[in-house]
């Protein structure tokens, strides 16, 4: 649904259910006190009408009374001369007053004379017998007990309700004694209902209470009429309304029921002023729909079908260069905006993917690997590499079934794969086939297989990397190790018989040095009586050099376990052990004068045993070489000549000519004298060795007589 | 009263007579039953082969075991030694030219108790066999005899 019919539709219904509700209520409120007003100018109208009523017995009475306060009349009843009925009623008389019976009654209760008129057949008539029931001695139309009791109202007779008036019979000036009674009656007829609704203006009806058979709306006027409410109103139809009241008769009790009707006026007035009321605001209302649809339509709907036919242009065009043109500073004009800068983001996108797209198609087309896709035993994808790779005739393998172009062996692997990874299990995904190319050159591939969604349905994609030459490296590399682990074997095999050659080192030849020193000993306290002091030197000598060789073996022997022993690594507190060292040096010669600078705090990471030896032989060099100063310093500290720390041990003893410092770490090369300083000339080319082990470098400055400085890093 | 002799298990002619010299210096009386490899060392102690039917009771107060020997090494003397129940406790100590950590190590391990290493310098030698002497042979107490 459009928001033009939606809005449409939604306005229409609110405006019809204000209308309807408005209607409801006004007609409620409106029509109810137009209703109180009909039902108080019914009342009113009916008591009009009995008022009416009165007025017509009061001028009965009025007439009754005239004639009964009269000296004829008083006379009359005592003498009933006959000029009196022939002056006075007389047929024209009783006409001109409308009277339609009158009684003469003596105070004995005996009716003197009588007269009844019909008034329509205008001729007299015999006196109703019904009426004359009610006259007997002692009834109250009879008996007047005082001269100002008067008595009239109505009574009914089978003839017709009657209006009655009874008058006691006085003198001129109203003096007794009362005479009798004048009763004169009148017809209640339709006539007289005409009269009094002509005096009215309403329509009149009247309706005898002892009939049986009474008109519905009179016998439930009846029921409803009581003494606290003695006027009914109840509406005919859209046109009248009518009101009831009971008429009593002279003894109080009702006989008679008055209607009268008279046309809905106030109903009506009220009707058609509610009809123009809400024919208004019907008026009103389609006034504010149709504005608030042209305004809806001029803001809202139209820009927003502008809006939405641009975008749904765009949209099915695919160019997303153009832009929604949206003037205005209003929500709609802003929408537009944003859509610009929807569209702008999504160009920008669309060109980035386009451009990534086609680094990739690049990427896929240029690569020198197949790349090929799957589905359903079916090549779905591939680049122009992979169909050579296959060695297919044509470029392009695309569309074909992978049956001759793959081995079984892969093919079966491939669709085993996508059982078992969907069942949730691990597949291998790296196959290798042999293929035999049209130049009848056998290549080895290798194909990496993963699983994919392609085109929204599961695949299995497959880069191929032809590895012939890749095998053949890595055989030859294989034929390489095989050769390196021969010749490792072959090394260790050197190593064991190094070992063993070292150990026979160190026991063979150090038992034949030791007889040549023990026996030399041997003869100097055995046989010293019989050599002389040169023979003594000479064998003293043997001795020395006996010694010294076997201090150069050890050496000798040190200096290749240094090369051969494991390395652990670990961190190494290099100020404590140089600490260590001093503390032993100075306790072999407690008498010397040597002052130890030690550095605090320097750790490194090395071999413990081997950086012992390090600081063993620097320091122990250092301590040596002072030996002919008087008093000495000795330091071991740290420098950062490159930004590498460079531990260095330095003294001020005898030092070295700087000319020779590349024969300061040759094994058992010395810069002095055995008789100046004692040594083999094997200290620093362990120390050399030890550092190169770590991975570090060592160094000499010196200068003769001045001191040494030997650094070293790690 | 127990003979106190020293057993030297040595093959070096040499080393036995500068030994023996050494602790004749330090008058060390004691007779020194010299085996000349490792078999002979082991049938000594065990009285077996060239040594059956003697008194396995004569126990040596003191071994000085080289270990490299002809037929059976020293350290192979040393672990029998260990592994029988009469000769278990006898004190050993190793007397031998070698200082490779290997062999230290592998001393220790077969319950050496003690490891010394042969100086070349005679003096240095001799003052070693004196102080030997005197511990094992005078200061230390043996276990006692069943």
């Amino acid at each position: 649904m459009t928001l033009r019919k939606k809005t449409l539709i939604i306005i229409g219904a609110i405006l019809i259910s204000l209308i309807a509700i408005l209607y409801a209520v006004s007609q409620s409120i409106l029509m109810g006190s137009f209703l109180d007003l009909e039902e108080q100018n019914t009342q009113k109208n009916v008591g009009r009408a009995q008022n009416a009523l009165s007025d017509d017995i009061s001028s009965l009475v009025t007439m009754t009374r005239d004639w009964g306060t009269w000296d004829d009349t008083y006379n009359f009843i005592e003498n009933a001369n006959t000029e009196y009925i022939e002056a006075n009623p007389t047929d024209e008389t009783i006409k001109g007053l409308r009277v339609n019976v009158m009684l003469f009654i003596n105070s004995s209760g005996q009716i003197v004379f009588s007269k009844a008129f019909d008034s329509q057949k205008e001729q007299e008539m015999p006196v109703p017998q019904s009426l004359l029931g009610y006259i007997s001695p002692g009834s109250i139309l009879v008996h007047h007990p005082d001269t100002n009791s008067s008595v009239n109202g109505i009574i009914l007779l089978p003839e017709g309700p009657m209006l009655i008036s009874s008058e006691p019979i006085l003198t001129s000036q109203r003096e007794g004694p009362i005479r009798g009674a004048l009763v004169w009656g009148r017809y209640l007829d339709s006539a007289e209902i005409d009269m009094l609704a002509k005096t009215t203006s309403l329509s009149l009806t009247v309706h005898r209470l002892d009939e049986p058979q009474m008109p519905s709306d009179f016998a439930a006027a009846r029921l409803s009429l009581s003494g606290d409410k003695p006027i009914f109103v109840h509406p005919l139809n859209g046109e009248s309304v009518a009101g009831y009241a009971l008429v009593e008769d002279i003894y109080g009790t009702p006989v008679l029921m008055l209607r009268a009707d008279m046309p809905r006026s106030i109903y009506q007035q009220g009707q058609s002023s509610l009809l123009y009321f809400v024919s208004l605001i019907v008026a009103v209302g389609l006034v504010f729909v149709v504005a608030i649809l042209l305004l809806l339509e001029r803001l809202v709907l139209s820009p927003l079908s502008r809006l939405s036919a641009s975008v749904s242009s765009i949209a099915s065009s695919g160019d997303l260069s153009p832009r929604v043109l949206m003037k205005g500073n209003d929500e709609l004009a802003r929408l537009g905006g944003e859509i610009n800068k929807m569209l702008g983001a999504l160009e920008h996108s669309h060109e980035a993917l386009r451009e990534s797209e086609e680094k990739f198609k690049r990427l896929v087309e240029d690569m020198n690997d197949g790349y090929f896709v799957v589905q359903d035993s079916k090549v779905v994808f591939a680049n122009v590499r992979s169909a050579e790779m296959l060695g297919h005739p044509e470029a392009e393998i695309t569309n074909k079934p992978e049956e001759g172009l793959l081995t079984p062996e892969v093919i079966k692997g491939l669709s085993e794969m996508q059982v078992r990874e969907s069942s949730g299990e691990a597949a291998p995904q790296q196959y290798e086939m042999k293929l035999i190319r049209r130049d009848s050159t056998a290549r080895t591939v290798e194909l990496g297989a993963r699983l994919i969604n392609y085109g929204g349905r599961p695949a299995v994609s497959v880069v191929m990397r032809d590895i012939t030459e890749r095998r053949k490296a890595e055989e030859a590399l294989a034929q390489q190790a095989q050769e390196l682990a021969r010749s490792n074997n072959e090394l260790s095999a050197v190593n064991k018989e190094l070992e063993a050659f070292s150990y026979s080192v160190s026991h063979d030849l150090r038992a034949p040095l030791r007889s040549v020193d023990g026996f030399s000993k041997a003869i100097l306290e055995d046989y010293a009586d019989k050599l002389d002091e040169q023979g003594k030197d000479y064998l003293q000598r043997v001795r020395a050099a006996s010694q010294r060789m076997a201090q150069l073996i050890d050496d000798l022997l040190n200096l290749s376990r240094v090369t051969r022993s494991d390395m652990r690594c670990e961190p190494v507190n290099l100020s404590a052990l140089a600490q260590t060292i001093a503390e032993e040096l100075k306790k072999t010669q407690p008498g010397r004068q040597v002052e130890f600078v030690i550095k605090e705090g320097l750790t490194v990471n090395g071999d413990a045993r081997l950086l012992k030896l390090v600081l063993e032989n620097l320091l122990s060099n250092s301590w040596k070489f002072t030996a002919k100063h008087t008093s000495a310093r000795i330091e071991f500290g740290v420098e950062r000549p490159d930004g590498k720390f460079a531990y260095f041990v330095r003294d001020d003893g005898a030092g070295f000519d700087m000319a020779y410092v590349e024969k300061l770490f040759t094994p058992f090369q010395r810069l002095h004298a055995p008789t100046e300083f004692l040594g083999t000339g094997i200290g620093l080319a362990l120390v050399q060795r030890i550092i190169h082990r770590h991975g570090g470098r060592v160094w000499a400055k010196g200068e003769v007589e001045k001191g040494a400085k030997i650094y070293f890093t790690l | 009263m127990d003979k106190r002799f020293i057993l030297l298990v040595e093959d070096n002619p040499d080393d036995v007579e500068l030994t023996k010299r050494a602790l004749k210096i330090h008058n060390i009386a004691n007779e020194v039953i010299v085996a000349r490899d490792g078999v002979e060392a082991l049938d000594y102690l065990f009285a077996t082969g060239a040594y059956a039917g003697r008194d396995m009771t004569a126990t040596p107060q003191l071994i000085l075991l080289d270990l490299k020997l002809p037929k059976v090494d020293g350290l192979e003397v040393l672990r029998r030694l260990r592994s029988d129940e009469r000769t278990m406790f006898l004190p050993v100590v190793i007397l031998t030219s070698s200082k490779e950590e290997q062999d230290l190590v592998n001393g220790y391990k077969l319950h050496a108790n003690s490891y010394i290493r042969k100086p070349v310098d005679f003096n240095q030698f001799s003052e070693a066999v004196r102080q030997l002497g005197l511990y094992w042979l005078v200061l230390n107490e043996p276990m006692p005899r069943k």
